[in-house]
């Protein structure tokens, strides 16, 4: 389990369930009806295809990748639900199922995954993950949207001799017709998928809801490309290859199956190393136990819900967790103290205990460090401002100033001033110290939402 | 083309004679070929007229994707997986066009090759030849078997004799292409053909069924939907291959990171600074030798990079303190590895080199720490590490003494062997010398640097001679003090 998703769950898991609450009973409703439809009807098509459909989906259902952001993705899933929803002829069996057949298969397969690999996960690990019905319920509202759309276009273009599936000997006509039908079909299902998952997220994290959509969009594509297209070339290959189609056809999704499963682990893997060696200014004696973790999990929250990008946010946990790392620059750790009378003790390690022009070159020291790998320019560039004023007094706001700059200097102060306290005494105090200096020294905003988050829970 | 044996020029010159004499058939044949092919077949293939068109853009088509990218190279951890993409648009171009077809797409390619800078005219001349002909013969043995036998890739019943064949034919394509490439490399290298060409198999033939597959996507979404639907067999590969290049830049930042943090941490101790880098070279040249495979080698790097990691936990007074040490001195000291294996604790996936850190001042003796463990309890990375650690730390100037020479450093391990190390990993390290890896080390001074007055800085636990005497100091072994650290003049002997 990586460390968004631990992030996550420590976080709003109540409002989490309420927020899907509306989609999983639209969900519901659709299946049950679906399912009404069916029995009455029967299966058409035939059995045998329906089935080895549903044992698709629920194998693809066992293999979901963990992409950063909380990002959930069942490539292989995806693809065989779409492509169900978009078969008209299988070899020589005609498909002429509706809409409530291609939900039905899609929410069986993905009822039939998730429960076996929960059951596995506790047989393997003792303790059993949750249903994630999060999941069942997006495969189930994309095969009925995409289903929607194409199923009854696909119809009346066949009923009325607009295309004409060739058999055997025979070219099919207007098949570039029919394959963009498809492909329109399966590209309004993914997106009504990524708004679904967009909304979804937009009230868990309480992002704003037009750059959550941004960043879904652009964040999906990537998966989204070789999913689509495998469930188009699957659908459209059909009738003349049957079963073939499906093996051959699922190429591209298995392989981009395998390509992200891949990047999630080495992503998780990186993550981990910064989040462990972040841990050598604590080994080192130069700063608290945890500080740098509680300084990220803040950061994330608030950097979530201020609406930054995927990237951003990733640049955001990085750099909060590698704030300290110019301290190592120090012979002696920074010794604890008061910030002022009567304030509460804080331990050695922080920095607000120090002069300005003392943290600003630790700031740059930490920047250094970091800009020296190459490659984190981005997060070097946020470390190295971590402790710029938002606007200092007489002077005027810095456009160049990184938001992410912006959260981790509250953060830090945050955590510096309550540590891993949890009176809610000494949070109100912190809360209110960082408001006295909002608007110059601190980003109000950030203020505002860190103070939020820190409010001490009801429970 | 002169400098090259006659057996290569003639090779050379065989291979572009066959090459142009098949082009000029196919563009005779051109029509009539492939009409014969459909005609016996019944059905399936292009008419005349669609023929030409659907040349032209195959030749479109090559190019395109000849010019995005020569070849498509997947990194994995087994080294690069590559799918290039000219073999399933040549396969396709024979499954639609037939032979003469295939032939003239297969030229094609060599227009492309001309617009390459890097490629010298003889090989472009011999590459495209050789694709010219083991695109023909590959053909040639599809249809042929295809004809006899009714197999029909594009009719509705798609049959397991269907994708044999493909395979088949694509295993010959590879098997014909790899035969003339091994035949010119031996011909100039001298060395045995059918060894060559096995080497060269073995390196091609791992995509093979991918480039069939992908070639019989490429032909059925062709031949049933039109040129544009190419696009949605295409589009995944280039998103695969952006995601295999962000799996390769995540790789390299996760790399940069730990080298630029390990960096900081050596600031601590003028006389370690360059030792956790220096000790994963030489930890790989060790694991070179052994040839550990490649996922190991880069878990190893890690194990190299971090093994020292814990001594910034070790109060920097100790560590830098001159002479003697007292027992609550050595024991702070003794915790690195421990402390080390703490902060890289929360790294997934390096379980190896978790392993690597904790163990990696443990002696085959059984004198080393933390746990005291003995000859093959002691896990591979620790005594890869233990040897290439004692190497580094001997061969640099510490504060109690000059760096040695390397064979002065070869010595002392080779009078170690089976008490303090592992005697495969020193052989492993000599072998790596002697083929000819040249360890970066400190100039070496005769006398020790003690006496030219250089601050002391204190013992460096690494070095064998210290090391002895560490291990000596645990309690119930006082009596193994090794001769090696009197001898060597280290400042606590």
């Amino acid at each position: 389990m990586s460390n968004w998703a631990a992030g996550a769950q420590s976080g709003n898991s109540r409002s989490a369930n309420r927020s899907d609450a509306p989609a999983a009973l639209l969900a519901a409703f659709i299946s049950v009806v679906a399912i009404a439809y069916v029995m009455q009807h029967g299966i058409l098509g035939g059995v045998g295809i329906a089935m080895a459909f549903t044992g698709f989906i629920a194998f693809g259902e066992m293999f979901r990748i963990q992409l950063p952001n909380e990002r959930v993705a069942a490539p292989v899933a995806s693809a065989f639900a779409v492509a169900y929803a978009l078969v008209i002829q299988f070899g020589s069996s005609s498909q002429d199922y509706g809409v409530a057949q291609a939900v039905v298969v899609a929410a069986a397969g993905a009822c039939i995954g998730a429960v076996s690999s929960a059951l596995l996960g506790q047989f393997r690990q003792g303790a059993g993950p949750t249903l994630q019905v999060e999941e069942i319920v997006r495969r189930i509202l994309t095969t009925f949207a995409v289903a929607a759309v194409f199923r009854p276009v696909a119809a009346f273009m066949l009923h009325r001799g607009y295309v004409v599936y060739g058999q055997a000997g025979q070219e099919t006509q207007h098949g570039l017709l029919l394959a963009l039908v498809m492909l329109v079909a399966a590209v309004l299902g993914t997106m009504a998928d990524v708004i679904l998952v967009g909304l979804a997220r937009s009230t868990r994290q309480n992002a704003p809801l037009d750059r959550t959509l941004k960043d879904e969009f652009r964040e999906s594509l990537p998966i989204g490309v070789p999913t689509t297209s495998s469930a188009v070339l699957m659908a459209l290959a059909a009738p003349w290859m049957s079963w073939w189609a499906l093996v051959i056809f699922a190429m591209p999704v298995l392989l981009s199956q395998f390509a992200f499963s891949r990047y999630a682990r080495v992503v998780s893997t990186n993550e981990s190393t910064i989040r462990a060696l972040a841990r050598v200014t604590e080994l080192g004696g130069y700063t608290e136990l945890q500080h740098a973790d509680r300084v990220a999990d803040l950061s994330r929250q608030v950097g979530l819900q201020l609406g930054l990008s995927s990237k951003q946010q990733l640049a955001l946990e990085r750099a909060a967790l590698m704030h300290d790392i110019g301290q190592l620059s120090l012979a002696e750790a920074i010794p604890g103290g008061r910030p002022a009378p009567g304030s509460p003790f804080i331990p050695g390690g922080a920095t607000i205990l120090l002069e300005l022009e003392q943290q600003h070159d630790l700031a740059k020291k930490g920047a250094a460090v970091i800009r020296d790998t190459k490659f984190l320019d981005d997060v070097a560039d946020i470390v190295e401002r971590q402790v710029d004023p938002y606007r200092p007094r007489g002077g005027s706001l810095d456009p160049t100033l990184p938001l992410a700059s912006r959260i981790i200097k509250v953060a830090n102060a945050y955590d510096d001033l309550v540590g891993g306290s949890l009176e809610a005494d000494r949070r109100l105090q912190a809360v209110a110290r960082l408001r006295e200096g909002a608007g110059h020294e601190y980003d109000p905003a950030v203020v505002d939402v860190l103070a939020r988050i820190s409010q001490p829970r009801l429970s | 083309m002169r400098d090259l044996p006659w057996r290569a020029r003639s090779l050379i010159f065989f291979v572009a004679a066959t090459a142009v004499a098949l082009l000029v058939f196919a563009m005779k044949h051109l029509p009539a070929a492939t009409l014969a092919d459909s005609a016996r077949l019944g059905s399936g293939i292009f008419a005349p007229r669609e023929t030409l068109k659907v040349m032209g853009l195959l030749v479109v088509l090559v190019l395109v994707t000849k010019l995005a990218a020569s070849v498509a190279v997947f990194e994995s951890d087994r080294g690069p997986f590559g799918v290039d993409q000219v073999t399933p648009v040549l396969m396709a171009s024979y499954l639609l066009v037939g032979t003469s077809g295939a032939i003239i797409v297969a030229a094609s390619v060599f227009l492309v090759m001309l617009l390459e800078q890097d490629l010298a005219m003889v090989k472009k001349v011999f590459n495209a030849g050789v694709l010219i002909i083991s695109v023909s013969v590959a053909s040639a043995f599809y249809w042929f078997v295809a004809v006899r036998t009714h197999t029909d890739w594009a009719n509705s019943s798609f049959t397991l004799t269907a994708f044999g064949l493909i395979l088949a034919s694509n295993a010959i394509f590879v098997g014909t292409n790899c035969y003339f490439i091994a035949a010119i490399v031996s011909s100039v290298s001298g060395s045995s053909l059918l060894a060559t060409w096995r080497g060269i198999v073995r390196d091609v033939a791992g995509p093979l069924v991918v480039n069939s597959v992908l070639g019989l996507m490429l032909a059925t979404v062709y031949y049933h939907v039109g040129v544009i639907a190419m696009i949605l067999v295409l589009l995944p590969l280039y998103v695969a291959r952006w995601v295999f290049a962000q799996i390769a830049g995540e790789r390299a930042a996760q790399e940069a990171t730990l080298a630029a943090l390990i960096k900081a941490v050596e600031t601590k101790d003028w006389y370690t600074k360059g030792h956790s880098e220096r000790v994963a070279v030489a930890s790989l040249q060790i694991g070179g030798s052994l040839k550990l495979d490649p996922d190991l080698m880069r878990e190893l790097r890690f194990a190299g990079m971090l093994h020292d990691v814990g001594k910034l936990g070790v109060p920097t007074g100790v560590l830098i303190k001159p002479g003697r040490l007292d027992d609550a001195e050595f024991d702070a000291i003794k915790r690195h590895p421990v402390l080390g294996q703490e902060v890289v604790r929360g790294i997934e996936f390096l379980d190896e080199a978790k392993r690597g850190i904790y163990y990696h001042h443990e002696r085959i003796d059984g004198r080393g720490y933390p746990e005291g463990l003995k000859g093959d309890e002691i896990p591979l990375f620790a005594r890869i590490l233990g040897v290439a650690d004692a190497f580094d730390s001997m061969t640099q100037v510490r504060s109690y003494r000059g760096a040695r020479s390397v064979e002065a450093a070869l010595e002392e391990l080779d009078a170690h062997r089976n008490t303090q190390f592992d005697t495969r990993m020193v052989d492993a390290l000599m072998g790596a010398l002697a083929a000819g890896w040249e360890p970066e080390t400190s100039p070496v001074v005769v006398t020790a640097v003690v006496e030219t007055g250089v601050p002391a800085l204190g013992v460096d636990d690494d070095d064998p001679s210290a090391a002895a005497a560490l291990a000596a100091h645990r309690p119930l072994r006082v009596d193994a003090i090794s001769d090696s650290a009197s001898a060597s003049g280290s400042g606590i002997a």
